[in-house]
């Protein structure tokens, strides 16, 4: 067991932290410091891509044939930790982490051809097209159909959730081809064309304002065959492995950690009498504590698993134990940092983006302004990708073999 | 004993819920998208139903309501998950001016004439209620004060004919009646945690008749906050109950894996635990509304105590709510999202969870 760093590990890290310095805008920052949603707007997010692609960093965890850089898991680590501290977007997740990994194991040769340089570039945009209005922890029950029909199928039905949709040109999804089958036998595939007169996209507002989910309707819409990914009746299989990369494989401690040093930051500015500072509190000292306990408990949790993968034990449903550790803990350092603003944090403005100039004069912090917005959309992280009662089912049936 | 509501208690009840019950989701968007985020015709409506009236005494022509009574409108508003600002534009500035006793401010409180803010929540000074930085100095003439200072969190600014200053004049806590037209007031504008609005204000050498102040002491305030405290507490019994009455029909609606999901062990325990909270929030709240409200620090930190455990078991609700309403419950459609920010607005009004314990710890 050891934690050292190499001088090769050293020689990275600051090689990194070089290029993030040099390349980093006060824009990109700023953009992603003052975004209270779940996800980087694309004016923010893709020019930060544009700066990794040139790099060849921006795929950087996928197998080298595709793009991969072949990092250890060190690497990786000392990356991740890297982007957190420099405050670095992220750069469309759901192109890069999710529908990326899925071609490079199972899409063709022509699919990969195809798509893989567009997701690279940030070219393409994508969105994922896999609750409906009646499924969602029971995602295998969805309904949404598609029939072939000559060189192409046919869709119809509706997706919901699906994170910037308004930004997407490409939708890819989990449809039923054959609804004889028993329910997970009969989903496919399928990479779908946005910009088309049978799909309509239509807005849902989050409570915090934030525009960032849609529902996505399909009313004979279509797709090529060929844009179908494995075979008919293998989208369940493929719909796992992407949940699984969803869940985890990534690091959350690093940013997480970030967010609770800027929590004592400001804790040392705000001032409750007789000279002390909140951050002197000792009940506000006791939390923030706690917090910092669970995050370093949560990053060697994920060092684990990084270090299982690299020595050829793939990740498995612990991804799902991450998930829970890491959204509930996302949620815990949201509760602190809205709270420290006292009433300050109760600002909500209904105005977005909130990174431009024709946003609202924040009352007080900056940070104080966007606190409430990004606590209100924080509540959804354990709900999407599986609600945390989904992950403990499935700890207890595949990890516990209850 | 008995906990029973008087027949008249009933009244105010079903006046309440009938008035707050007209606003669905789709009338609470439209009122908060207005000029203030509030209408004002529903704010006259609110004081010809007599909901203002019963927070003076008869003295002031008032329905001279107990803090029981006023808890049961508060508990029915949150019921109803109501955008009304009865809290803190009706029963706050009411209760000041009843102390004070001042006849023509509360009258034109009751008759809904006059629609006042209390300007008391001050930055630096986090959630201390003592005016450390807003301060008023006699002028030359001997007929008026010069008032200094920001104040921000000004709830329903907007639509304000008068704001209720806290202040001190060399150390000396006083409440200053001001119009909100006043020279040198700036104001900034901005929304809230439930779609209302507030404002920044500053005040600088505003220029004040020497009636203007209350006669009201610092320890008289207190005891306000405290009452207004019982009441938030009252709000946030009936939002907890909104929000479980609604999450119990949805789990029977939504079904999953070919059943309810309410038939799930994990879901129903959830909610036995938000059940089993509720009932105590409950108790918390009719032990405090019984207490001597005569006893100053002791009574203050009561009502802070009961604040702090039932602010802390309202967030616990909402968050459960929240989660066992799935994606719906992140969206602006449902009532849980609503009920989840108000809740949040209130238990922080005055000083949050851990605040309001440390007092209670310190002087109970």
């Amino acid at each position: 067991m050891d934690m050292n760093l190499s001088a090769e590990d050293i020689e990275f890290r600051d090689e990194v932290r070089k290029f993030l310095d040099e390349n980093l805008t006060e824009t990109m920052r700023t953009g992603l410091a003052r975004t209270p949603g779940v996800f980087v707007e694309p004016d923010i997010s893709l020019a930060w891509h544009k700066v990794l692609y040139k790099k060849g960093w921006i795929t950087h965890g996928w197998p080298v044939e595709d793009g991969g850089m072949g990092w250890t898991p060190m690497q990786t680590y000392l990356y991740e930790k890297e982007v957190a501290l420099a405050g670095a977007p992220k750069p469309a997740p759901i192109s890069l982490q999710l529908i990326g990994p899925v071609l490079c194991k199972y899409g063709s040769a022509a699919q990969k051809e195809r798509f893989i340089p567009r997701i690279r570039s940030g070219e393409d945009f994508w969105c994922q097209g896999y609750s409906e209005p009646g499924s969602g922890s029971d995602l295998a029950s969805l309904s949404m159909r598609a029939v072939q029909d000559g060189d192409k199928y046919v869709l119809n039905g509706s997706k919901i959730w699906t994170t910037h949709a308004q930004h997407a040109n490409w939708i890819f999804c989990l449809v039923r081809t054959d609804s004889s089958a028993k329910k997970q036998a009969g989903i496919t595939f399928l990479l779908v064309p946005l910009d088309q007169p049978g799909i309509k996209v239509t807005p849902i507002l989050s409570m915090s304002g934030d525009h960032e989910v849609n529902q996505v309707f399909f009313d004979n819409a279509e797709t090529l065959l060929e844009n179908r990914v494995g075979e008919e009746g293998q989208g369940w299989e493929i719909a796992k492995f992407l949940l699984q990369n969803e869940r985890g494989g990534s690091c959350f401690a690093p940013k997480l950690l970030v967010n609770i040093s800027k929590i004592e930051k400001h804790a040392r500015n705000y001032m409750i009498g007789d000279g002390n500072s909140l951050r002197n509190d000792p009940d506000f000292e006791s939390r923030l504590a706690k917090l910092k306990l669970r995050a370093h408990a949560l990053e060697f949790t994920e060092l684990r698993i990084q270090a299982d993968i690299a020595n050829g034990r793939p990740a498995g449903p612990q991804t799902s134990l991450t998930k829970l550790m890491s959204s509930n803990l996302a949620q815990e350092v949201q509760t602190l940092h809205n709270d420290l603003f006292a009433y300050e944090g109760l600002q909500l403005p209904s105005e977005r983006p909130l990174y431009h100039d024709s946003a609202p004069t924040p009352i007080g912090s900056d940070a104080g302004q966007t606190s409430l917005a990004a606590y209100l959309n924080g509540r959804a992280s354990t709900i999407y990708g599986g609600s945390d009662q989904v992950q403990k089912n499935i700890v207890a049936k595949r990890i516990l073999q209850l | 004993m008995n906990f029973d509501l008087s027949e008249t208690q009933r009244l105010f009840q079903s006046t309440t819920e009938r008035f707050a019950s007209a606003v669905d989701v789709t009338k609470r968007h439209s009122i908060r998208s207005l000029n203030g985020g509030y209408a004002r015709d529903r704010w006259q409506e609110l004081a010809e139903l007599g909901l203002l009236s019963i927070g003076a005494s008869s003295a002031l022509d008032g329905l001279d309501g107990s803090l029981t009574d006023l808890s049961i409108i508060a508990e029915t508003l949150g019921l109803n998950n109501a955008l009304d600002p009865w809290l803190e534009n009706g029963a706050f500035p009411i209760r000041l001016g009843n102390v004070a006793a001042d006849e023509a401010l509360v009258s034109s409180l009751l008759d809904g004439s006059q629609l006042v803010s209390v300007a008391f929540a001050e930055k630096a000074s986090r959630y201390e209620l003592f005016p450390n930085n807003t301060h008023v100095t006699p002028l030359d003439d001997g007929s008026s004060y010069e008032l200094n200072g920001d104040k921000h969190f000004v709830q329903t600014a907007t639509l304000a004919d008068r704001f209720l200053v806290t202040a001190q004049q060399a150390g000396q806590f006083g409440i200053y009646s001001v119009a909100s037209d006043s020279k040198g007031i700036e104001t900034q504008h901005y929304r809230l945690a439930d779609g209302s609005q507030a404002a920044a204000i500053t005040f600088n050498q505003v220029k004040i008749s020497l009636d203007s102040r209350l006669n009201i002491t610092f320890e008289q305030f207190q005891d306000v906050i405290a009452e207004i405290n019982v009441l938030c507490c009252a709000e946030m019994l009936g939002l907890s109950q909104l929000l479980l009455n609604s999450t119990i029909s949805y789990v029977k609606e939504r079904e999953q894996f070919g059943v309810t999901i309410g038939s799930f062990q994990t879901i129903q325990h959830g909610l036995v635990d938000c059940y089993s909270e509720l009932e105590q929030m409950r108790s918390l709240l009719f032990r405090t509304l019984l207490l001597d409200t005569k006893t100053g620090v002791q009574w203050h930190a009561n009502a802070m105590g009961a604040k702090s455990f039932i602010g802390e078991r309202a967030d616990l609700i909402a968050r459960t709510a929240v989660q066992f309403h799935g994606a719906m419950g992140i969206t602006d459609e449902v009532a849980v999202g609503h009920a989840m920010k108000r809740i949040m607005l209130l238990s922080r009004l005055f000083g949050d969870t851990a605040n309001n314990l440390k007092q209670y710890a310190r002087n109970s």
